[in-house]
């Protein structure tokens, strides 16, 4: 197990589309685990492979108080979505900013499992959102893509000052 | 992803409400009294409102010492408008050197707190100040000044150590500790013993005071909801030394009896459960908020209609006073609340020097004021709950001389210092709060 290195917007390499995974394998598995370590570690509820410069469809998450109940999504799809919501999100890759975004309410997605099972399931509220959200990092886009190009300016200007700052 | 949701991370949201509760204390010089009910109530009942409490008082307590600490790790002070990131680091602080919770804990719980602001610096300034604090604890605690030790301000603890020169390391203990609960039994309604049976059966466990008749210390802080008899006047929520102005006051039937400064009627009830209808009470308040809280605590006694409430200064007589001269006056007077600072802890950080002048003014325009309303022969017993000298023996001494009329009146007790001008109780003595006692008897001149 190892912590691996989050990238910060506005990294280039956080643009990257991912590519599919054709064979769930034990370095797949291995990556999964130090995502979610990575992620505990954050602490963050979710993480998507392009955060970690690895350009695969992967991303992992966990949403329960007592952080015992990992998640791991391989190749998921959107196959139903319902409804709208709007949340305040955040993300590891733009530390310290909250921002409302809007989403579906209740999504319904195929992925596969660590050990290459498909696997489908129905999500709605905090795990709704933050399936979305990871997913949005395998295209390449980011939460702060949703606001206001204004808004988005400040935040780049904000953490390009913060990353000086923490040299 | 990552939540910004306080909920979720266990205890940061009472962190949160502690915080915001003494930014307003320590920027906005709002007293505790006025805000804390209001924030608090935001927690859910539990563990994390009783954190929030512990985190908020604590951090009152000893905040000139968590002021000392953090003044020798910081580069610069804090900037009026990062007084949420400066509550943080004294909250942390707190934590590390006075609460049983890991240190690890302590420090991400603090850390995750301050990542609520949105001050990115402040994250990194949070972590560095804790981590020094950790590294090098003995050393900086040993470079603190006795005032930032005995975590009182520098004002303060010199005027202490004027008073009580062979006192004031233990007062400045007692300030720094947790005050029991206490209880005054209504001696009408049952004895103490067979009201601390009937505790005890609610699974509440106390002591009897060794120096009064009606106190109740309790082991725990109970809600006054689940104390019986409560709402029947059973019992009051009152501190120990506050009790013994029913029995000083020398109330014989028939008296007419004013209670000045009234609010919010610990005494006044006390007067009337002892007295009832046997004499007529009147009692003065001039704050109309606290007069509310006077005549709720009225109401649960019998009798309560024949007191007479007037929303008015009773050092303005023309304003309230119907011409009838009073047999016995009780003026609990202003004053800075020194000796309930361990009820009070943000008195530490609200009084300012210039305000012993104000409320030793205040204090002898009451006195100079109601000595005209009492009757020739009549008492005044003049109270506070400061330990401070000018207000107390100072005060009575410098009244005794300009009133040809006054005649000092020995109270024959077997509590408190007697100063030759009052009895004066030190906070914490027999776990009572710091009080003051005068009694002045008006001669008839001849």
């Amino acid at each position: 197990m190892a912590l691996l290195k989050i990238l910060h917007y506005p990294d280039d390499r956080l643009r990257i589309k991912a590519s599919p995974i054709d064979v769930v394998d034990d370095e797949i598995r291995t990556l999964a685990d130090d995502m979610l370590e990575t992620m505990y570690a954050a602490p963050g509820i979710g993480l998507a492979a392009t955060q970690v410069n690895v350009a695969k469809r992967l991303i992992v998450m966990d949403i329960s108080e007592e952080k015992n109940q990992p998640r791991v999504f391989i190749n998921p799809e959107l196959i139903e979505y319902q409804g709208e919501i709007k949340t305040e999100e955040g993300c590891l890759s733009v530390p310290s900013i909250y921002e409302n975004v809007k989403r579906y309410e209740w999504v319904k997605v195929r992925a596969l499992d660590k050990n290459g099972e498909q696997f489908e399931l129905e999500a709605d509220e905090l795990l709704s959102v933050c399936i979305q959200h990871e997913m949005d990092h395998l295209e390449g886009k980011l939460f702060v893509d949703y606001l206001s190009e204004m808004k988005r300016n400040r935040i780049r200007k904000k953490i390009t000052k913060l990353a000086r700052e923490t040299l | 992803m990552e939540t910004n949701n306080p909920g979720k991370q266990e205890g940061i949201f009472a962190r949160k409400i502690a915080c915001e509760i003494l930014v307003q204390i320590v920027k906005e010089g709002r007293s505790l009294a006025q805000i804390e009910e209001k924030h608090i109530s935001q927690i859910p009942p539990g563990r994390d409102r009783s954190l929030a409490r512990e985190l908020v008082y604590g951090v009152l307590r000893q905040f000139f010492f968590l002021e000392g600490i953090a003044n020798q790790l910081l580069q610069k002070p804090f900037k009026g408008k990062d007084t949420d990131v400066r509550m943080v680091v004294f909250l942390g602080l707190y934590q590390l050197e006075f609460m049983r919770v890991p240190e690890y804990a302590s420090i991400s719980a603090t850390v995750e707190l301050t990542r609520l602001f949105k001050k990115a610096w402040a994250t990194k300034l949070v972590n560095a100040v804790l981590r020094g604090f950790q590294r090098g604890k003995e050393e900086l605690i040993e470079k603190l000044d006795e005032s930032a030790r005995c975590a009182h301000p520098e004002w303060l603890l010199s005027v202490i150590k004027k008073d009580w020169p062979k006192n004031w390391q233990a007062i400045a203990e007692a300030n720094n500790q947790q005050a029991p609960m206490c209880l005054r039994a209504n001696l009408t309604h049952a004895t103490r013993d067979d009201y601390m049976r009937t505790l005890a059966q609610a699974d509440i466990q106390s002591e009897a005071c060794k120096v009064n008749r009606s106190g109740i210390i309790l082991h725990h802080a109970v809600d006054v909801v689940n104390l019986p008899g409560f709402a029947q006047g059973t019992c009051t929520v009152q501190d120990l030394a506050p009790q013994f102005s029913a029995e000083l006051l020398l109330i014989e039937d028939g008296n007419r009896v004013l209670d000045a400064c009234a609010a919010p009627g610990g005494k006044t009830t006390h007067v009337l459960e002892s007295f009832g209808e046997r004499i007529a009470l009147v009692a003065l308040e001039k704050d109309e908020h606290r007069v509310q809280r006077l005549k709720e605590n009225l109401a649960r006694f019998e009798g309560a209609e024949k007191v007479t409430v007037h929303v008015a200064d009773a050092a303005s007589t023309d304003s309230w006073w119907d011409g009838q001269l009073f047999d016995r006056i009780l003026l609990d007077a202003p004053c800075t609340g020194t000796g309930v600072i361990r009820r009070n802890p943000d008195i530490k950080l609200l009084r300012r020097p210039k305000d012993i002048r104000n409320l030793t003014q205040q204090q002898s325009r009451l006195l100079n004021e109601l000595w005209a309303l009492l009757k020739p022969g009549g008492y005044l017993l003049y109270a506070t709950c400061s330990i401070l000298a000018d207000e107390n023996s100072r005060q009575i001494k410098t009244f005794l001389a300009s009133h040809e009329d006054a005649s000092y009146d020995d109270l024959d007790v077997k509590w408190g210092h007697n100063t030759g001008y009052g009895v004066q109780i030190l906070t914490g003595e027999q776990q009572m709060d710091g009080f003051f006692y005068a009694r002045i008897r008006k001669l008839e001149l001849k």
